[in-house]
């Protein structure tokens, strides 16, 4: 038989005295493309009085044994092969153009998925007893669906999501539709025992191997709970009694039936109003402990990430003091520079040496550049401000620290924004991840190697990420450093090499960490090689070469790393 | 639009999902008269970083490439570190985190630099993947010069969970996603304020597929089969695929069939009514799939699933991994996959798409239609430009 454009479905249990009339109130519709889909596992002879009906539309599908109505109504909603489908009470009868009238404006509307109607509610001998709205409102409906399923359990004509053919409506299947027909596939076949007990506990386990890091859903709990609520919820009152043993006649009855009926009707629409928006809230709530307990756990999990991480950078700054060598260092000399008793003008020295203003901001002006868009930047070190000056000038928001009070003074004179600070503890109160940036130019070179260890250490807290940290000091593989410049600073206490800064800063997590070589040696101090054409073997000139690396390699370098 | 693309690994040899997108993106922008340039690495290979492309400026398909070299990847130590990652109830340490990504790697030389130096000549740089320390490194760089996108490939792993994203996900100017999904669970995991477009990956819907040719090849004759496409890993469900498969049909015996095509990394038990045809072409593949009775896509962690919708393009249904929120709701919107969880869920839904073929057909031709609508390279690629616009205009506006 072709695909019938609507199915009804009649999940029927001993209802052996109304089946007839309910099925021949289906097939005899006006509308004659249908097939009824009848399910069964009744103990009344029901499925008899089925079987006995000679019309080829009819398929009856009988059980073992009774499952239920739920289950009884989705496998006869999963029988159809409809375009649409009608569920229909085993007791109930339909008009006789009702499929005609409830198709019509699904077939119209393709984006109209449900059509509800009417219907009377009659007592056993088909009289009238109450005429009730639409649907929703319907009591009947209600108490088979128990209230809080959803639409498509209930008696209007919906859009079969597993029909065959071309869809009448959108064509695309609902898959949630599909998703609750595999589920009560399911419920059926566990009910019926078909699953050996450990099979899908053992088929899980793969699953929870692999997916381990989501947060169990412990909120399962609160959906069975809800589940339990519906289905404590169905209302029941069922159809009203009528039969009396009062002699007071039909009369009596009817009017007894009509107030009862009246009274009924406005208690279960209350109760119904009632409980739809507890169901509703216990669903919310269920929803609303999952979300929670998901973004508790990201936050908890934050907070310990801090706190670890808090611990790291204590561990950093205790390990120094417990070591018995690094305790027995006079604190004086702990993260500062070498403290000298001078009786000379170090500003004066510093002129001497150190070369003068305008000769210091030609040097800086290219790192100035490139601090450009680095801000905040910190110049930890800042002597007399040159650098700070340079990027005041370039309009990058800066300041500078430095441990010598006439250094900061003579910087403060000039309008910039300096201070004192006690060498690495000033770096310390620093808010952490608040630098674009931090200079620390010609300083680890008179600093104690602790103090070296721990400046970088530091830096990764205090620089944000993707900031940098610009270090310019001597460098140790060039020996003309050594002869010429190194020792004439009093203060300096011992080169750095590059490769361990290097490694310092790798370690400590930043994401690159390069090299600029600075300040080559005049070309007149560097040892000549001879021109090519005299004679002279090539083996001359690359020993020159090998002595002027060795001897004359760049005076200073500059590591940039990034975090 | 000038266009640079940072990626891990990229080149006709790489195998990888997002490296894949990327080189489409990236070839097709190209194609439409944009100038597109990507930075990566010498590497071929994620799980030992070899270099094996030569390094600097090379041309494919009209995109310009720039490949630095890459340290050597530490496995050992890498993956110590990332097994704790991985366990549940552990937390790491965030300097043991940036030592994690740095084991990860790639760690390519001169990324950084290359970016501080040459971002800026770009109209935007695009980053793919949030999870490798070229994102994590360069795109702080890059941000702070030029309009940035990130297309962060993620889906619920441990990994994404880790503090040290926190500020990868701050940096960039916009996201571009693959699916609603994503979108949430980033939006979920670090919230944002930039702008961002669901953007998905195009599909070619120009395929023909030879199924006899296919079958002939995979000694199939006329059975049914269902069809698993990929590598063949745990995390990609390979393993609860075949098992499922084996019970199934140790209960419903039958001609069905369960075909593996794609690289077996982690082996799996054979039986009769399971085909292994290792990796195949393109042709054989879209032969493998116009075969097919399903498309079974039983991926844990997908972030889009390209197989699903050259499955759609090709009208075929799906049977898809129902603990992926990504595959469930690609097959919700498209109404051409149907999820499952568990065993029981499986068995049923597999006795669904072979007992009611006409609804096999229905959910194909739904899913032909999703993908047509809005899968198309033309319709993604307008939607990226789009996105990429606004990027430009919200940092002009915020600069």
């Amino acid at each position: 038989m072709a695909d019938p454009a609507v199915s009804v479905c009649i999940p029927l249990y001993n209802a052996a005295p109304f089946i007839g009339t309910t099925l021949a109130s289906a097939l005899g519709q006006t509308m004659g493309d249908l097939e009824a889909v009848v399910d069964d596992a009744s103990i009344d002879g029901s499925a008899e009085v089925v079987a006995a009906i000679p019309d080829p539309r009819v398929r009856l599908v009988r059980r073992a044994e009774n499952q239920g109505a739920e289950a009884t109504w989705n496998e006869a909603v999963g029988r159809a092969t409809g375009r649409y489908v009608k569920v229909v009470c085993h007791d109930d009868t339909l008009e006789t153009d009702c499929l005609a009238t409830q198709t019509a404006p699904l077939g119209a509307h393709p984006q109209v998925a449900l059509c509800a109607g009417r219907r009377t509610i009659v007592d056993k001998t088909g009289r009238p007893l109450l005429q009730e709205g639409t649907h929703g409102s319907d009591p009947t409906d209600q108490r088979i669906s128990g209230g809080l399923r959803p639409a498509r359990y209930h008696a209007p004509v919906v859009n079969n999501p597993t029909a065959t053919g071309k869809p009448a409506a959108s064509g695309r299947p609902d898959i949630d539709l599909l998703i609750a027909d595999l589920q009560a596939r399911v419920q059926a076949r566990r009910r019926a025992g078909d699953y050996p007990p450990g099979l899908e506990a053992d088929l899980a386990e793969h699953f929870r191997r692999v997916v381990t890091h989501r947060p169990e859903r412990r909120s399962a709990n609160v959906h069975a709970t809800l589940d339990r609520v519906n289905g404590a919820l169905p209302l029941n009152l069922g159809r009203i009694r009528l039969e009396s043993r009062l002699p007071a006649g039909e009369t009596l009855h009817r009017a007894i039936s009509r107030a009862v009926g009246r009274q009924t009707a406005g208690i279960l629409q209350q109760v119904q109003a009632f409980a739809e928006p507890v169901a509703e809230s216990l669903g919310a709530l269920a929803v609303a402990i999952d979300d929670v307990a998901r973004e508790l756990r990201v936050e908890v999990t934050h907070h310990l990430d801090a706190i670890y991480e808090r611990v790291a950078a204590l561990e950093r700054q205790l390990t120094p003091s417990l070591l018995p060598e690094q305790a027995a260092a006079p604190p004086a000399t702990r993260g500062r520079r070498r403290e000298l008793h001078l009786w000379y003008s170090a500003q004066r020295f510093e002129d001497e040496f150190r070369g003068g203003r305008e000769e210091m901001l030609d040097r800086y002006r290219n790192l100035a550049e490139r601090l450009v868009e680095r801000g905040p930047v910190l110049d930890f070190g800042c002597g007399r401000g040159e650098l700070l000056e340079l990027l005041q000038a370039l309009g990058v928001e800066s300041w500078g620290i430095d441990v010598d009070p006439e250094m900061v003074k003579v910087a403060r004179e000039g309008g910039l924004p300096a201070e004192h600070g006690e060498g690495l503890a000033s770096l310390r109160r620093v808010e952490d991840r608040s630098l674009g940036a931090l200079a620390c130019i010609q300083v680890v070179e008179h600093l104690e190697t602790q103090d070296v260890i721990d400046l970088v250490a530091l830096t990764a807290d205090k620089v944000r990420p993707g900031g940098a940290v610009f270090i310019e000091t001597v460098n140790p593989q060039s020996l003309y450093v050594f002869a010429r410049s190194f020792y004439v600073d009093p203060s300096h206490l011992r080169p750095v090499h590059p490769a361990f800064l290097t490694f310092l800063f790798q370690e400590a997590g930043f994401a690159s960490v390069e090299i600029d070589w600075r300040s080559p040696p005049a070309a007149a101090e560097v040892l000549e090689e001879a021109p090519e054409d005299t004679g002279v073997p090539e083996a001359f000139n690359t020993n020159v070469r090998r002595l002027n690396r060795l001897l004359f390699a760049p005076q200073d370098y500059l590591l940039v790393a990034v975090r | 639009m000038n266009l640079l693309y940072v990626v891990q690994r990229y080149g006709r040899e790489v195998a990888g999902g997002a490296e894949l997108h990327c080189r489409q993106f990236a070839t097709r922008l190209a194609a439409r008269g944009h100038t597109v340039s990507v930075l990566t690495s010498c590497a071929v290979d994620h799980t030992d970083w070899a270099n094996v492309y030569p390094k600097g400026w090379d041309d494919l398909d009209g995109v310009r490439v720039n490949r630095l070299m890459v340290a050597p990847k530490d496995e050992r130590r890498a993956s110590a570190l990332s097994r704790r990652i991985g366990t549940p109830g552990r937390s790491l340490p965030l300097h043991l985190q940036r030592r994690w990504i740095e084991r990860q790697g790639p760690l390519m030389h001169g990324l950084v630099p290359f970016l501080a130096d040459h971002a800026s000549s770009y109209d935007a740089v695009i980053f793919f993947t949030y999870l490798w320390h070229p994102t994590w490194a360069g795109l702080p760089v890059a941000s702070a010069q030029t309009p940035t996108v990130l297309h962060p490939t993620a889906h619920d792993e441990p990994f994404i969970h880790l503090r040290l994203y926190d500020t990868t996900f701050r940096h960039p100017w916009g996201f571009a996603f693959s699916t609603r999904e994503e979108l949430n669970l980033v939006r979920r995991r670090f919230g944002f304020s930039q702008p961002s477009d669901v953007i998905g990956i195009g599909t070619d819907l120009e395929v023909a597929g030879d199924a006899a040719a296919f079958r002939t090849a995979a000694g199939l004759g006329d059975r049914p089969y269902l069809l698993y496409l990929g590598r063949v890993e745990g995390g990609k469900g390979a393993h609860e695929l075949h098992g499922f498969f084996s019970h199934y049909k140790d209960r419903n015996p039958g001609p069905l069939a369960l075909v593996v095509v794609g690289k077996v990394v982690e082996s799996l038990p054979q039986r009769p009514d399971v085909v292994f045809t290792g990796f195949v072409d393109e042709g054989m593949k879209q032969g493998a799939l116009a075969g097919a009775l399903a498309l079974a896509q039983p991926s844990f962690f997908e972030s889009f699933s390209m197989v699903l919708t050259e499955a759609w393009a090709q009208q075929k249904p799906a049977l898809v991994q129902g603990y992926s929120d990504v595959l469930v709701g690609q097959a919700r919107r498209s109404g051409g996959g149907l999820p499952y969880c568990g065993f029981a869920e499986f068995e049923a839904a597999v006795d669904l798409l072979v007992g009611n073929a006409p609804l096999a057909r229905r959910m194909g031709a739904a899913g032909r239609r999703y993908v047509e609508e809005n899968y198309d390279w033309d319709v993604v690629l307008s939607r990226y430009e789009r996105l990429v616009e606004q990027v430009r205009v919200e940092r002009l506006t915020a600069v």
